[in-house]
């Protein structure tokens, strides 16, 4: 939704001059604002009225304290702010033929005086109509592009769009194909290309010059408090209204006009039925209304309207054109301040660019990623019913016979597709590719709201739930529709089942759905039906396993004492070899370098000296091999020495970055090996140490999935990515308990 | 735009001034602009368009920066090509003037993505001045002084890209004098059972001139365990006025808010423990913060073992048992609120929810509320699980054993027991 939306108003630029033409609703008004600030609820008796303060009781203060409202302060003359109506001084009606300036279209020739009650015909927000339709028609030179403009509280969104420089309604050969390709949503499949005579077409035996040379279709919004958001999601707030409504919107209004005359024949028609109104004198309300009866393009002005207000999906007809348009459903969170208790699921930054949803549903959605390990939960029953229906259904407003084929495997789908089965089941049951298949399909499901992903749910319901922090709809509102909707005797009611989920948790063991209600085979149909009903509002969070491997100080120190026999083992093998080497070798002494123990790994680098210290400027291979390098002059008189000695530099160089940079430095304590599949070298020999005296099989098993256990990947895609069942993933962690840490 | 050189900004969250502009309403050629900006040179064409790369036409947007007088004294923020101008376009009438009024405006120009929530009052501040000078000297429209306006456009680009505030002197009487404040959200509202917590040393601020309430809020009381309603009570300070003083601390983000401790609170890690484990910031400074004096330093991968064991129905009492984190040196308190302060903990509240009876209950239930214990009526209403604890203890001023033991009482039995009618939710 969205909840600034004041109204949508069609203005056009004829030859009769500009116009505007229709808007819903009949009477927009904004949110009220004060002019000046209100006291404080709170603080007032202290403060303001002091005196009074004084003659009273605290009893009474503190009742007064909590009377008044927002609303009350908003009905007080003295402090509600009224948007300034400019009246029509008899001065300025003098002034306004010399103020005529070069372009006329912002100074409006007078309308004669209207009587008190057609007030409305003639003003909207506080402006005249007529002045308010010249200010939103722009110059030529800027139509066809994004229009925004902001006036105090009111911010104007659209995207006007003209004849070209003959006066015809023509598309524009590149620009307008390349616009409407960037758009997925209704006209997706809308291409120049694809329409009947290509590019240069106008309406069918019409010629000339139309008299309609601009339409704007222009989303009225209230500029909401600054204060109430962070810097910045304002802008970002009217793109979005502006791409998702406004820029489609017109894109299929101008192709009507260009292919059909449709924007310019409705309005003819409702300017004619103004004028018949105003004649009849109606109020304006009823003109409103009246325009639906004769306009298909109010109707659709009005429709937009009210589903971007009760925030649903607007399936609109455009002159026969089928189009669905939406906002997505959490735009407005970007007006307010970020909720802590939302950011605990649904962290914008985390969530919303996961790239599987395309542009359109990457801002706003909320979306948990898609991923072949996530389900499908569908949320309109009806179109799981019977073949025919379904078919119908699902073709939804584009019903051609072409669509047959995908209805059908839509059907298909839908009838695979269970939450117990992951997306990649459904792809292997159905033999179809997951990310061209599958993924399309989950995708114009979840935009048409008609499904949304979840965790996958075991068959069995032994998940493990917790409660969200905030619930959507009041708790007694949906204990009464619960129980409303399951009266079997051994389903507890919703308090009692959120109280126990909630708790659940806690317990070590037996914390899964099944353990704490279900109990029984006999009963998993109807509770299955309890964790669908409370998915699909949202009641439930699958809480997933995660696992991140520590290397504890015991391994730390077993690779050690390996690594320093392996050292003393080459050390020895290579000091009979040239007197040269020795030195360079004698420079790499571990134990001078303080590799051994490493009670205090910061010390050694300070402790360097002069002569080790020289050491430190072999940081890498590269400079062994520079011929710059001192330690180059040497090396072509013993290949063996040299490559021993590379080696060991560089075993040595890396193990010092580990233990500088990570912080894994400290042999007496534990550290996490945050990555593993990045691990560094040294990393990378604990975590093969961690497998010594293993069953060969569980520690082969461990090297291969270890790299999945960097404490973010869930324990449903640990099994998806390394091809394991659940019961490996639990033999290899208990074969591993020391070594990882696990946590939901 | 080619050429152009950006100021250093000392506040990167302002956007830069790309360009100001004066224009006015010329009696022979309509709108104009008489003055912009020419460091850097060729921001914006003239009314012919005669410049070559102009960052917009002046003739696409005219009719919002010298519009009609419906438009004039109103905040106009307009768009063109990839720059946003805000303006408040002013008209004056007087016969003075050679048609009897005077229209002008002094436009800031930004790129298009700019937040220019924090220049408003800026162009408010700016227009209103040259308004009072315009009145009174004609300072505007006499020909002779006009030319000053340059120097002003100069001053102000320059010094607000640069120093984000200025003081331009204009004439004996008028001065403009502005400077730009970042623009934080409302904070959220203060709650008497809220812990407010300093991030910087709050202390070291403060001076003569703060506010009573303030000073003896801040100084003395602010240490990380009082929550609002007993700083209040130890400061002998309205409530009101100290929830307010909190609140404009919050609003300046020098304090949090956390939640007040008990040993029967429940916590529970957020999502983005996931990646916060891995910060450096976190992982170091978490081991110090949480462990007694004197104690050795438990590693990172112990202490997130602990902190990953905390959950919603397990009291921070029992996991220090079942922990046996006494043992480990650790300071319960710090450690939970290392984790709040840092994000990747969360407290959980308990939402008691009453369930009524069947009507065949009913009697039980009645007489089971024969305790020794009285509770309040007003509790029963409140028990719709939309009021948690926290709430219901500061609102009838009892701690959670009392209230638990009401809770006990009207549920007739147990908490958590199967005959207990009173079930709280863990969120």
């Amino acid at each position: 939704m969205a909840e600034s939306l004041l109204a949508i108003l069609l203005v056009t630029k004829s030859a009769k001059g500009p116009a505007l033409v229709y808007r819903w609703p009949p009477l927009p008004t904004g949110h009220p604002r004060l002019s000046r600030s209100r006291p404080d609820d709170g603080s007032w008796p202290s403060r303001i009225d002091n005196p009074w303060c004084a003659s009273h009781a605290p009893e009474v203060l503190l009742g007064h304290a909590f009377a008044p409202n927002d609303q009350s302060w908003v009905d007080d003359p003295e402090y509600r702010w009224q948007r300034p109506v400019r009246a029509r001084s008899p001065s300025n009606q003098n002034n306004s033929p010399s103020h005529s300036p070069v372009d006329g279209s912002f100074s409006p020739p007078d309308p004669a005086p209207k009587p008190g009650e057609f007030h409305e015909y003639s003003h909207a927000f506080g402006y005249e109509v007529d002045f308010l339709a010249g200010l939103l028609l722009p110059h030529p030179s800027t139509c066809h592009q994004k229009f925004e403009l902001l006036v105090d509280d009111l911010a104007f969104v659209g995207h006007p769009v003209c004849v070209n420089w003959e006066g015809k309604w023509e598309f524009k050969e590149d620009k307008m194909e390349k616009e409407l390709r960037g758009k997925e949503s209704g006209i997706m499949s809308l291409s120049l290309k694809d329409m009947p005579g290509g590019i240069s077409i106008t309406a069918d035996g019409q010629t000339g010059v139309d008299h309609l040379q601009i339409f704007h279709v222009v989303l009225v919004c209230d500029i909401p408090d600054p204060s109430s958001s962070d810097s910045g999601n304002l802008f970002k707030y009217f793109d979005i209204i502006y791409e998702q409504i406004a820029f489609t919107l017109t894109a299929v209004l101008f192709q009507e006009q260009v292919l059909h005359k449709y924007v310019q024949e409705e309005c003819d028609k409702l300017g004619a039925l103004r004028d018949l109104s105003l004649s009849d004198r109606e109020p304006y309300d009823v003109f409103a209304t009246r325009c639906l009866e004769v306009s298909s393009m109010a109707t659709t002005i009005k429709d937009l309207y009210e589903a971007i207000k009760t925030s649903r999906i607007a399936r609109l007809r455009i002159n026969n054109f089928p189009l669905e348009l939406q906002l997505p459903p959490h735009l407005d969170t970007l007006l307010h301040n970020e909720d802590e208790t939302e950011m605990n699921y649904f962290n914008p930054s985390e969530e919303d660019d996961f790239p599987g949803w395309g542009a359109e549903m990457s801002f706003g959605w909320h979306l948990p990623p898609l991923a072949p390990w996530k389900t499908l939960l569908l949320l309109d029953e009806p179109m799981r019913g019977e073949d025919g229906d379904a078919l119908l259904d699902l073709k939804g407003p584009y019903p051609s016979t072409e669509d047959r084929c995908i209805a059908e495997g839509l059907v298909k789908f839908l009838e695979t597709v269970t939450v117990t089965l992951s997306l990649a089941d459904v792809a292997n049951l159905l033999d179809w590719d997951l990310e061209g298949q599958i993924y399309p399909i989950v995708r114009w499901l979840v935009y048409s709201r008609r499904a949304k992903i979840i965790d996958t749910i075991h068959p069995g319901l032994k998940n493990v739930f917790t409660v969200p922090s905030k619930f959507d709809v009041p708790l007694s509102d949906l204990t009464t529709e619960f129980a409303q909707i399951f009266n079997h005797p051994a389903i507890p009611p919703l308090p009692r089942i959120l109280s126990l989920v909630s708790y659940s948790i806690s317990k070590q063991t037996e914390n899964h759905f099944y353990a704490c209600f279900v109990k029984s085979k006999e009963m998993i149909p109807p509770f299955h039906d309890v964790v669908i009903w409370m998915l699909k509002r949202d009641l439930l969070i699958t809480l997933h396993l995660r696992i991140r491997v520590v290397a504890t100080p015991d391994l730390k120190l077993r690779v050690q004492m390996q690594k320093e026999r392996a050292l003393a083992r080459k050390k020895s093998h290579s000091r009979g070899r040239r007197r040269s080497l020795r030195v360079l070798k004698d420079d790499l002494d571990p134990q001078e370098l303080g590799l051994r123990g490493f009670s205090n790994p910061g010390v050694p680098w300070l402790s360097l000296s002069p002569k080790s210290s020289s050491a430190q400027r072999l940081p890498s291979m590269d400079s062994a091999c520079s011929e710059m390098s001192e330690l180059a002059v040497e090396d072509e008189e013993d290949e063996y020495a040299y490559e021993g000695y590379r080696g060991l530099d560089s075993d040595w160089n890396e193990d010092m970055n580990d233990f500088g940079l990570d912080g894994d430095g400290d042999m007496n304590s534990s550290s996490i090996i945050h990555d593993p599949a990045r691990a560094t070298a040294l990393q990378k020999k604990w975590l093969s140490a961690m497998s010594d005296g293993k069953d060969p099989s569980v520690a082969k098993r461990f090297e291969q999935i270890n790299q999945y256990f960097d404490g973010k990947r869930s324990g449903d895609e640990i099994l998806y990515r390394a091809e394991i069942s659940r019961r490996q993933l639990r033999e290899t962690l208990h074969h591993y308990e020391e070594y990882v840490s696990c946590y939901l | 735009m080619a050429g152009f050189v950006s100021h250093p900004m000392p506040d990167s969250f302002l956007p830069p001034i790309q360009s100001v502009f004066y224009a006015v309403f010329d009696v022979k050629q309509g709108p104009k602009i008489v003055y912009q900006l020419r460091t850097p040179p060729r921001t914006l064409s003239p009314p012919s368009g005669s410049a070559p790369r102009a960052l917009f036409s002046f003739d696409d947007v005219h009719k919002y920066i010298i519009p009609h007088s419906a438009l004039c004294g109103r905040l106009v923020i307009c768009s063109a090509q990839n720059y946003r101008i805000i303006g408040l376009p002013v008209a004056l009438k007087g016969r003075q003037y050679e048609r009897n009024y005077f229209r002008y405006n002094i436009c800031f120009v930004f790129e298009r993505g700019a937040d220019l929530s924090c220049y408003e009052p800026i162009v408010r501040k700016v227009s209103r001045v040259l308004t009072t000078c315009e009145e009174e000297s004609r300072f505007l429209s006499m020909p002779s002084k006009s030319t000053s306006i340059h120097a002003i456009l100069e001053q102000l680009y320059e010094d607000l890209n640069s120093f984000a505030e200025t003081s331009i002197p204009i004439d004996r009487f008028n001065s403009i004098e502005l400077k730009i404040f970042p623009f934080y959200p409302n904070p959220p509202p203060v709650h008497d059972w809220l812990v407010p917590l300093a991030l910087i040393n709050l202390a070291k601020r403060i001076d003569d001139n703060w506010d009573l309430t303030m000073a003896k809020v801040v100084c003395k009381f602010i240490d990380g365990t009082n929550h609002v309603s007993r700083i209040a009570h130890l400061a002998d300070s309205e409530i009101n006025l100290t929830r307010q003083a909190v609140s404009h601390l919050l609003y300046h983000q020098v304090i949090m808010t956390i939640d007040i401790f008990q040993y029967s609170n429940m916590y529970t890690l957020r999502k983005n423990i996931q990646w916060l484990a891995d910060e450096i910031h976190v992982k170091e400074e978490c081991g110090p913060y949480v462990t007694k004096p004197g104690n050795p330093i438990p590693d990172w991968p112990q202490l997130l073992h602990l902190y990953s064991r905390l959950k919603p129905g397990k009291t921070v009492y029992e996991w220090q048992e079942e922990y046996e984190v006494e043992e480990l040196g650790v300071d319960v308190r710090r450690f939970t609120s290392f984790g709040v302060i840092k994000g990747f903990l969360r407290r959980v509240h308990r939402w008691p929810v009453y369930l009524p009876p069947s009507l065949s209950q009913k009697t039980e239930t009645s007489t089971a509320l024969t305790g020794g214990l009285e509770c309040p009526p007003q509790l029963m209403p409140l028990l719709d699980g939309e009021h948690h604890t926290d709430e219901l203890c500061t609102m009838f001023e009892v701690g959670w054993p009392l209230l638990e033991k009401w809770l006990e009482l009207i549920g007739g039995g147990e908490i958590g027991s199967e005959e207990c009618r009173v079930v709280i939710i863990y969120r």
